[in-house]
């Protein structure tokens, strides 16, 4: 180290307030004055080196400068560093006095060492001695722009340049960090954190240095961060946020290119939801959000296709089911109506809607314990019922549904568990059968006939007195005819008179029994499949009457028949046999009612009334009380003692009536007991047949 | 035996034919012969005449055979044999014998029957 430089550095240090001011000019000047100084030579020639470094180590460490004297090989020859790790990389400064290392230079450059930003000023000159070129490095440290500066930032391509008091601008080399000297007259464009140099935009942050003169910038490429964010936005592409996207809506192309595809994949998938499944996206370029579409577009072909063939098989269920002669029922654990095939709404006149979620009690009654909740039909026959108990699983039994109208229908319900997957019940399939036209029914039908029978013959039975007096007594008058013209003979006695007036009563009481015997006939057998025919009612009710018109006689109980009809014969379209049972039926409780009353009579009157023709059965008892008249009808419901009837009289003759298009009623503001009935004169759905047609 | 001319006999049915015809056999017979249509009728007669035996119907409107049972009960002066002859009756020979009755005949009644009966039952 040459104690002239070192002296003559010092002096230019001591009026350097910055690293700035050590520019050519005052080395140049310094070492002119060095070399024509004679000072100098004092110094050297005493010797007193000491003083002079200490003083120039002084000097520099006053104004917070730390420094490093190399020779020419870039070695260092001495150094206040105080941590050789923060001295420049001594190739770099190599580097760099290869680049700029002319004689009588300054280059700086700028290194970050522990996120602070260090700058490093180099003074080559020429040693006065060997002529070699040495430097001086002196090291400043930027703590101001640290505090605003990020540290992402710093690891980038950060640059810094200076803009010193002179008005140059100094920027760092691109590749190695070194300072190059823009051009005086390089337009140097400075806007709202903006600077264009050289053509080249960047963002900059500035800070003033103490001098108060220079200005230091820490400059950002545009282009840089420009890189830089279209690398973040690959980066959250794949990560999958597509809503940070929307925030850089500056890239106006990539919206173009990804969000435009996205929007259209997601008013696609909107679609699909929706149940639009021919919707597609286009498939337009050859990235992820390309293949991303043509696997939404497969996805949507496939899900249409499936669909499409799962409409088909509902269709083709839903076709079973309601092509099924007979109800579906699905209820759910609890009761609940799910599922009902066209059959259920066709036979009991509720609409689906009508059923589907509503408890299964709105159409079946069943027992009463079983009305309690709606789970009654589900506990009643199927809680606690396990798969394997297969005498259990199902249940076959007659019931009665309840139709939209109220009536009360007669079904053969076979139920059975709906299994789940995990084989916990879900519920109970209902198959329910009109028995109407059932074998059941048939056999419920026969054995009700049996039992109509069976009734029939108990109501004979009880009109046997006055059958059998209509055809004893008749026998015993011929008997006794007989005799009377045997013993007349015998005795002489015998005219011809005598014979005719015997043969003409005999015939009078074989017309007698003749009827008796065809009333009998016809009011005693089974005429429910008769055909309909036309037959004079007045004729009907005789046949009745005349089987019990004896018992009315004998018992004083006088019997009236008023026709008010214009006709002498009243013809209307019936079963003969069958009306003439509910006559006998009506005469016969008449005669129950009243067989003991003080005033005993009966009157049937017959009245025209349009298309039909109305018959009151009127007789002396006090009328019917209001709270009996319902149930009179009733099968089985009777007034009368035990043993005495078997209540099927007035339930059979409603049922008839009924079958005949026709109805029964009780005359309530009659004084007496009043029952009307009223049959059509024609039977629309009935073939006709003329009365001479005998059954 | 008593003589028919000596028995005289009433007969009682709401049916005029049966009285008339079974009235007739009797007659024929030399049988003294009273006819009633109802037992009102009837108890007329046997106020009135000596009457030796009843053939009466039981089921006849307003008072019945059984009523007019009754009536020749109360009255012993006179207490002519009854012999009932019935088409259908709900009573049994047991109740109308048990009644002061000498019988229960079922109609179709064979008339010479009767007579025998008749004939028999009166001393």
């Amino acid at each position: 180290m040459n104690h002239v430089i070192a002296v003559e550095l010092l002096r230019n240090l001591k009026n350097a307030r910055t690293a700035m001011d050590l520019n050519t000019k005052s080395i140049e000047s310094t070492i002119e004055r060095i070399l024509k100084s004679k000072e100098t030579n004092s110094y050297y020639v005493t010797g007193k080196e000491p003083p002079l470094l200490e003083l120039l180590d002084n000097e520099i460490k006053s104004k917070g400068f730390e420094y490093i004297f190399f020779d020419n090989k870039c070695s260092p020859l001495f150094s206040s560093f105080s941590d050789e790790k923060m001295a420049i990389n001594w190739d770099e400064l190599n580097c760099l006095s290869n680049a700029v290392g002319k004689p009588n230079q300054v280059g700086f450059r700028w290194k970050t060492i522990n996120d602070n930003i260090y700058l490093y000023t180099t003074l080559f000159y020429r040693n006065f001695f060997d002529e070699n070129i040495t430097g001086l490095t002196i090291r400043t440290k930027i703590e101001k722009i640290i505090g605003e500066t990020k540290k992402n930032l710093l690891r980038s391509n950060l640059k810094l340049a200076f803009k010193t008091k002179d008005q140059r601008f100094w920027l760092t080399n691109a590749t190695t960090n070194a300072f190059i000297i823009v051009p005086p007259k390089t337009n140097i464009i400075e806007r709202e954190n903006q600077l264009n140099v050289l053509d080249t935009d960047y963002y900059y942050s500035k800070s003033i240095l103490k001098d108060n003169s220079t200005f230091i910038y820490l400059l950002q490429s545009k282009k840089v961060i420009f890189d830089k964010i279209l690398k973040m936005i690959n980066y959250t592409l794949f990560s999958g946020s597509l809503l940070f996207l929307v925030g850089f809506a500056l890239i106006v192309w990539f919206a173009r290119r990804v969000i435009h595809p996205i929007k259209s994949l997601e008013e696609n998938v909107l679609k699909i939801k929706e149940g639009d499944l021919k919707a597609r996206s286009p498939e337009i370029g050859n990235d992820e959000i390309t293949s991303l579409t043509i696997s939404f577009n497969n996805m949507a072909e496939s899900l249409e296709k499936v669909t499409k063939k799962n409409n088909e098989s509902k269709i083709y269920i839903n076709n079973i089911f309601s092509s099924l002669t007979e109800m579906l029922i699905v209820i759910d654990h609890n009761g609940i109506i799910k599922v009902v095939n066209k059959k259920v709404t066709d036979f009991l006149g509720f609409t689906e809607s009508q059923l589907v979620g509503s408890p299964i009690t709105k159409v079946y009654t069943g027992a009463e314990e079983e009305q309690d909740s709606s789970e009654g039909f589900y506990t009643h026959y199927f809680s606690n019922q396990k798969k394997s108990d297969t005498n259990n699983y199902a249940k076959e039994f007659e019931t009665v549904f309840k139709t939209f109208n109220g009536d009360l229908v007669h079904v053969l319900i076979s139920a059975s568990l709906l299994d789940s997957l995990e084989g916990r019940s879900q519920g109970v399939i209902i198959s329910a059968k009109d028995v109407r036209d059932s074998r059941l029914l048939k056999e419920i039908k026969e054995k009700q006939s049996q039992l109509v029978q069976s009734a029939k013959l108990v109501g004979l039975a009880e009109m046997a007195g006055g059958i059998a007096h209509e055809i004893n007594n008749p026998l015993t008058i011929i008997n006794s005819i007989a005799l009377i013209l045997e013993k007349k003979i015998k005795k002489n006695k015998f005219h011809e008179n005598d014979a005719l007036d015997a043969t003409k009563k005999i015939k009078d009481v074989i017309i007698r029994i003749t009827n008796i015997v065809q009333a009998l006939k016809n009011v005693s057998r089974d005429g429910s499949k008769d055909d309909y025919q036309l037959s004079n009612i007045l004729d009907v009710l005789n046949d009745s009457l005349s089987l019990c018109q004896e018992k009315f006689i004998k018992n004083g109980i006088e019997v009236t028949i008023e026709n008010n009809t214009q006709d002498e014969v009243i013809e209307i379209v019936c079963q003969r046999v069958q009306l003439s049972q509910i006559f006998l039926n009506l005469l016969h409780n008449s005669f129950q009612a009243i067989q003991d009353n003080d005033e005993m009579w009966l009157k049937i009157v017959i009245n025209d009334e349009k298309e039909n023709i109305e018959i009151r059965f009127t007789d002396s008892g006090k009328g019917i009380s209001e709270e009996l008249r319902s149930k009179i009808f009733q099968p089985f419901f009777t007034t009368k003692e035990i043993g005495a009837g078997t209540g099927l009289g007035l339930s059979l003759v409603r049922t008839i009536i009924q079958q005949h298009n026709g109805e029964i009623t009780i005359d309530g503001e009659c004084v007496n007991t009043c029952f009307v009935i009223i049959l059509p004169k024609t039977q629309k759905h009935e073939k006709k047949r003329t009365s001479d047609e005998t059954p | 035996m008593k003589h028919p001319k000596d028995i005289s006999i009433l007969i009682v049915d709401d049916e005029v034919d049966i009285v008339d015809y079974i009235g007739a056999n009797f007659e024929l017979d030399d049988f003294i012969v009273y006819k009633a249509y109802s037992v009102d009728q009837a108890l007329k007669i046997l106020q009135e005449n000596k009457i030796d035996f009843i053939l009466s119907d039981i089921c006849m409107p307003k008072k019945t055979g059984m009523d007019l049972l009754e009536e020749i009960r109360i009255n012993p002066a006179a207490v002519p044999k009854l012999l009932f002859m019935t088409g259908f009756s709900e009573i049994t020979r047991e109740q109308a014998i048990e009644k002061g009755a000498l019988d229960i005949l079922f109609k179709p009644i064979d008339v010479e029957k009767v007579i025998e009966l008749v004939l028999e039952n009166v001393s």
